[in-house]
């Protein structure tokens, strides 16, 4: 079961495009997942760090930043940090200040391949179920 | 306070048989009735030492064709068994209907008649069907091999814009005085259904005069959700409660959550819900839409949360676990646990019967000035967490009251004169 892809119609491009340009870079140091079930949910991607076998969930849209905001709270029960992922051209919507508050994690993403720039990192979430991240993780690596 | 279980779901038959001691009566759905008679009427008959009533469903007839009819563009069976019970040409009446158009009233059968198939259906079909489907083999299991009789009869009924101008109003009406006309041996309980905003104006003084001489009224507040429920909404509803208890008529709820079990002072004397689902329903859903996804109560705000946001408000706050006796073995004082409960999500409903019977048991010796300040406290400490969670969770769409505001709606309208 998959779930639909969102379209962005004034710039055209699509949310799984964003992702695929996110997980194509991601992969090169993280062991990478996408659309993986927690709950009655799906976080667009989830990435393993190998070294540090830190758990990093994302949620990836093209400019709509505060519904990705509103997923990416939830998440920081599923993970040690939490992105959003919004469209290069969106990104200066973006209100960080929110960001910083909740601990959240901004990236933008390019059309292009390798256009991906982590904006501002994220918090270690304080919230975090270990048990549902150990789950995620054990489902990624193995 | 009572509480009478709705019965929806197949999945729900060995916890109604297990946690018996949690609710007092069950209802029925005519339509689940209709179409899985064998295995509801053993279902209804098993339980015998738990009073049941019949929902008629006849407001099903209100929607357009299209939600009667499948995805493979035949008439739900569920539906069409139950319409066949109920008038042998609504069927064909129905089927003569484009999409989006609804049988007129005009076009409705026989009232007359249409009452005595209703109420043989209420009366008739569990023992009917116990009686020949061979369903006594499965009976003997319960020690029980005969059915009861509904507690109630519930004549057929329909959702009214008004009192005044809607034909809906009347003809419920009627239907409820013809059935209290003819009915001797069981008592007649009518629905009034409609949405709160019937009952401006006019509407409560109107209901009351028309509904006075009835033992029992059943209320359905349309799409009343205690989650989003107006200050001027709850009043009329208390109202309504307030004024048929004077005149001496039992209410209660055919749907509602704790919000309209604090209309216990107003004379609320039973709330109706399922196991999980259909604390609130609007009369426009069809039937058979499919379960309500799993999701957890959390008592502390009076409410459910899907897992995802559950896992993370304990985990913001620990002191909102639950201490039940499902729950604390479970969770064992960490939230992580929580999990555990969607890998088993009977814990769910076990957990939600377990509170709503503490709930229902525990109301009736407080007051609304009790419940309003534990609403308003609960909204201090926690208003901040939920609203920064997607708003609203699952079940309501584009929901304007943010966060735990819910529960400053509660305060007031609960405390406010009638």
């Amino acid at each position: 079961m998959s779930k639909p892809h969102s379209v962005q119609k004034r710039t055209n491009i699509t949310e799984r495009r964003l992702v695929d340009v996110l997980v194509q870079y991601i992969r090169k140091t993280h062991r990478v997942e996408r659309e993986l079930s927690v709950y009655e949910r799906w976080v667009d991607v989830a990435a393993v760090c190998p070294h540090t076998n830190e758990l990093w969930t994302i949620e990836a849209k093209i400019s709509n930043w505060s519904r990705a905001l509103a997923q990416a709270i939830v998440n920081l029960a599923a993970g040690e940090k939490s992105f959003i992922a919004i469209h290069s051209k969106h990104i200066h919507c973006v209100e960080e200040s929110v960001l910083e508050h909740y601990g959240i994690g901004l990236i933008s993403v390019g059309t292009k391949w390798d256009d991906v720039r982590v904006v501002r990192d994220a918090r270690k979430s304080e919230f975090i179920n270990q048990l549902v991240a150990g789950r995620l993780k054990h489902r990624i690596t193995s | 306070m009572k509480l009478h279980l709705r019965f929806g779901m197949h999945r729900d038959v060995q916890l109604m048989h297990e946690e018996k001691d949690k609710y007092d009566g069950f209802v029925i759905p005519a339509h689940i009735l209709a179409h899985q008679a064998a295995s509801t009427s053993v279902f209804v008959t098993s339980l015998y030492d738990r009073p049941y009533i019949i929902d008629p469903m006849t407001f099903i007839l209100q929607n357009p064709k299209s939600a009667h009819v499948s995805d493979a563009g035949t008439i739900r069976p569920s539906v069409e068994k139950l319409f066949s019970d109920y008038h042998p040409k609504l069927i064909e009446k129905i089927l003569t209907l484009s999409d989006d158009q609804t049988l007129s009233p005009k076009n409705y059968p026989d009232l007359g008649e249409f009452c005595q198939n209703c109420y043989n259906f209420q009366t008739k079909k569990v023992s009917t069907e116990v009686g020949e489907t061979g369903a006594a083999k499965y009976l003997k299991r319960y020690k029980k091999t005969q059915s009861i009789m509904p507690r109630l009869v519930v004549p057929p009924y329909f959702c009214f814009a008004n009192t005044s101008t809607d034909p809906f109003y009347a003809i419920s009406l009627e239907c409820a005085q013809i059935f209290q006309t003819k009915v001797k041996n069981i008592p007649v309980a009518p629905v009034v259904l409609c949405a709160p905003a019937a009952l401006k104006s006019n509407g409560v003084a109107k209901i009351t005069e028309d509904y006075a001489g009835f033992p029992t009224v059943l209320l359905w507040m349309d799409g009343f959700a205690q989650g989003q429920a107006q200050v001027a909404d709850i009043v009329l509803v208390r109202k309504l409660i307030h004024e048929l208890t004077s005149k001496g008529v039992k209410v209660e709820t055919l749907y509602g959550g704790y919000l309209m079990a604090t209309m216990c002072f107003d004379g609320l004397q039973a709330l109706s819900h399922g196991v999980l689902y259909t604390q609130h329903k609007s009369h426009t859903l069809s039937p058979g839409s499919g379960g309500a996804p799993e999701r957890y109560y959390i008592p502390g705000i009076w409410e459910f949360r899907s897992m995802s946001q559950t896992d993370i408000i304990l985990h913001q706050h620990p002191d909102l676990m639950c201490n039940c006796a499902v729950c604390a073995p479970v969770l064992a004082g960490n939230p992580d646990n929580i999990v555990k409960f969607m890998d088993n999500p009977e814990l769910l409903r076990r957990h939600f019967l377990t509170i709503r019977r503490g709930e229902l048991d525990k109301i009736e010796s407080s007051s609304a000035k009790n419940e309003a300040a534990r609403f308003l406290s609960a909204n201090r400490k926690y208003h901040e967490a939920f609203s920064a969670l997607p708003n609203p969770d699952a079940m309501v769409s584009n929901a304007p009251i943010q966060g735990l505001d819910y529960l400053k709606n509660w305060a007031d309208g609960i405390t406010a004169t009638v």
